[in-house]
């Protein structure tokens, strides 16, 4: 799976950006040109756990500060539109009504009465979402989302928030710049290891999987072994080490 | 199964669906249930069209045009000389709403014309089971068939239930379609009865339907003569009958009757002479009945300020032109109501319509007209038959369709 297509608006110091993405991508720039802000921006639109911080976005995360329009009555939001394709069987089938199609060579959405480019060789279906992050006057908060495409143009119903097991499955990992490689195998919440149990229902409940943790930090053999792929999980939360 | 994947279920009815997800609660562990997506025609096609409409020219959103709005404006737009087919056409590709009917063509028409599309929902379903395939309408049936090819298929079928044969593209002939386009495995359960496994109501049943009669008692079967009193008494035998299997109380019994003046006579012998008075309801056509409760709804809410007066009552006569826009109903309970009842006590009149409502769902009660039968052909030890032959009956049905 990979990100084709990403849209920033109003979030730190871009004001609307449109970027295409083919493969892997390397970010060369001095500092203060917002290389940290796509990799930000793609934390928030695709991580799992990014949404669950409260706040979610704060006041300097909207572009200089500007989470209300200037007469200061309308919220102004941050939004950030991610197009994946190359998708995953798990992908496809978890969203499957909440898919589109991508035409790569157009880099666009097939739109009304595009069906009969939808089995172009030049055409894949793909998922778009899109984190909305605004301030609520009444509340007096910053709230944030993310939200199907698909979903975006329903005019009579406010669209419901992805599920956390669909983010889950996209898996996307930001490693920060420090404490990155020790860290992503502590059992902190949104690190790999962390996201691996999740994926599997291996850690739901809190309570288990901080004995997991202690059980884990203990004996340091409970690990998985590299070489037992995913079957380390079950013996790890198995519950006989308990 | 992978995440996402599930069973699905195909039915016909809400009723139908309801009914296996209470037993799939009681049949399955709690952690295969999840794995089991059970589902009517319609919901399932209507969530491709949500997803997948616009590709065929729609706007992104689409919403649902309700049976009852759909024949109020039916009804106007053919007064005026127009083709409903044309203008329902354009409400779903101009303004996004769509007919129930517009479902399965419409479905298919995307399944059709994409292979993408094909490949994503059969792999989200790796068994497809088709409940009353016998049933399913062409465009129904030619959405599973497209989604067959990456999914493996269990059909349920039964000819002798067929109940939809009076809509466009239902045909006797779906069992051989299925048969040359799936080659299933065909398993012939005809000799199994879990529904009513110690008793002959599916002999008599039949019997009734090839009119054979064997003029003998049928056990389960019962009679009674006398039309006021045997409809009050028959009520009563059910209710006890439904408590006794609900093991408790129970929440309603439908009776239905295949033409206005049917339920007219039931409703008149429930009423009784007003002191021994059995509460009922008598549903009729709920269109105009959908649409008035708009008005009383409309009547409820605080009305405009005094400015926008002429604004209130223009809402107001549009909400109330509406509901003379439905055509004049001729009074029959609807006849999908037989297949969604979850009593299915028939109660009918007078044996004149009877070969109908026996060719639907099994029958707890009947009651022939002892005036109308001629006494030398009375079986005193079983049952009377109105001695018409089958197709004669069918025509007299029509008849009286008609006149109603």
């Amino acid at each position: 799976m990979r990100v084709s297509r990403l849209q920033i608006e109003n979030f730190r110091g871009i004001s609307k950006a449109e970027l295409h993405f083919s493969g892997h991508t390397l970010l060369i720039g001095g500092n203060n040109v917002g290389k940290s802000t796509i990799c930000e921006a793609l934390d928030l639109v695709l991580g799992p756990d990014r949404l669950y911080r409260t706040p979610p976005v704060e006041e300097f995360d909207f572009r200089n500060a500007g989470y209300l329009d200037g007469a200061g009555e309308i919220p102004v939001p941050i939004r950030i539109e991610a197009v994946l394709t190359d998708l995953t069987d798990d992908i496809k089938t978890l969203c499957a009504a909440n898919l589109e199609f991508w035409h790569r060579t157009d880099k666009r959405l097939l739109g009304e009465g595009g069906i009969g480019n939808a089995d172009d060789s030049n055409v894949e279906l793909c998922l778009r979402l899109i984190t909305v992050a605004q301030y609520d006057i009444d509340d007096d908060q910053f709230y944030a989302k993310t939200i199907y495409g698909r979903s975006d143009d329903d005019d009579d119903t406010e669209p419901r928030a992805i599920p956390t097991k669909v983010k889950r499955s996209i898996g996307f990992l930001y490693l920060r710049t420090i404490r990155t490689g020790s860290r992503a195998l502590s059992l902190e919440r949104g690190t790999l290891l962390d996201n691996i149990l999740r994926l599997k229902e291996a850690r739901k409940m809190e309570p288990f999987s901080l004995r997991v943790g202690r059980a884990a930090v203990k004996q340091p053999s409970l690990w998985p072994r590299p070489d037992s792929s995913s079957s380390g999980v079950c013996h790890l939360v198995n519950p006989s080490y308990f | 199964m992978s995440p996402g994947q599930s069973v699905l279920f195909l039915s016909f009815s809400r009723a139908a669906v309801a009914r296996v997800i209470e037993a799939s609660k009681t049949q399955l562990p709690s952690a295969l249930q999840g794995n089991l997506s059970i589902q009517t025609f319609h919901s399932f096609f209507w969530r491709i069209l949500q997803a997948y409409g616009y590709l065929l020219g729609a706007p992104r959103s689409l919403r649902l045009l309700m049976d009852h709005d759909e024949k109020a404006i039916k009804h106007e737009f053919e007064n005026i000389g127009g083709n409903w087919n044309v203008e329902r056409e354009r409400l779903f590709r101009e303004e996004g709403r769509v007919a129930f009917d517009l479902f399965a063509p419409k479905a298919h028409e995307l399944l059709s014309q994409s292979a993408r599309l094909r490949e994503l929902f059969s792999s989200c379903y790796p068994l497809i089971v088709l409940d009353e395939a016998q049933d399913t309408a062409e465009d129904q049936w030619q959405c599973v068939r497209l989604l067959a090819t990456g999914t493996q298929m269990m059909c349920l079928a039964d000819l002798d239930q067929q109940i939809y044969d009076f809509r466009p593209g239902v045909s006797s002939d779906r069992v051989t379609h299925i048969m040359t386009a799936l080659q299933p495995l065909r398993v012939d359960l005809a000799g199994e009865n879990h529904r009513s496994p110690d008793s002959e109501i599916v002999t008599f049943a039949n019997d009734v339907l090839l009119n054979t009669p064997r003029g003998s008692a049928y056990s389960g079967v019962s009679r009674i003569n006398y039309r006021d009193r045997a409809i009050r008494q028959s009520i009563g035998i059910a209710i006890q009958r439904a408590k006794e299997a609900a093991n408790g109380d129970i929440e309603s019994i439908a009776v239905l009757a295949t033409w206005g003046r049917g339920v007219n006579i039931i409703s008149r012998a429930l009423t009784g002479d007003g002191t021994n008075l059995i509460p009922h309801q008598v549903m009729i056509d709920e269109a105009s009945v959908l649409l008035s409760s708009r008005i009383v709804a409309f009547m409820m809410e605080p009305r405009r300020p005094e400015a926008a007066e002429l604004l209130d009552l223009a809402d107001g006569l549009d909400l109330a032109a509406t509901v003379f826009r439905v055509p004049p109903s001729n009074g029959c309970v609807r006849k999908r109501r037989l297949h969604d009842c979850r009593f299915p006590l028939f109660a009918f009149q007078a044996g004149r319509s009877s070969v109908r409502p026996f060719q639907r769902r099994g029958i707890l009660v009947g009651m022939p007209d002892p005036t109308n039968s001629p006494p030398d052909r009375q079986h005193h030890d079983g049952y009377q038959y109105r001695h018409h032959r089958c197709d004669n009956i069918v025509n007299e049905w029509n008849t009286l369709q008609e006149i109603a």
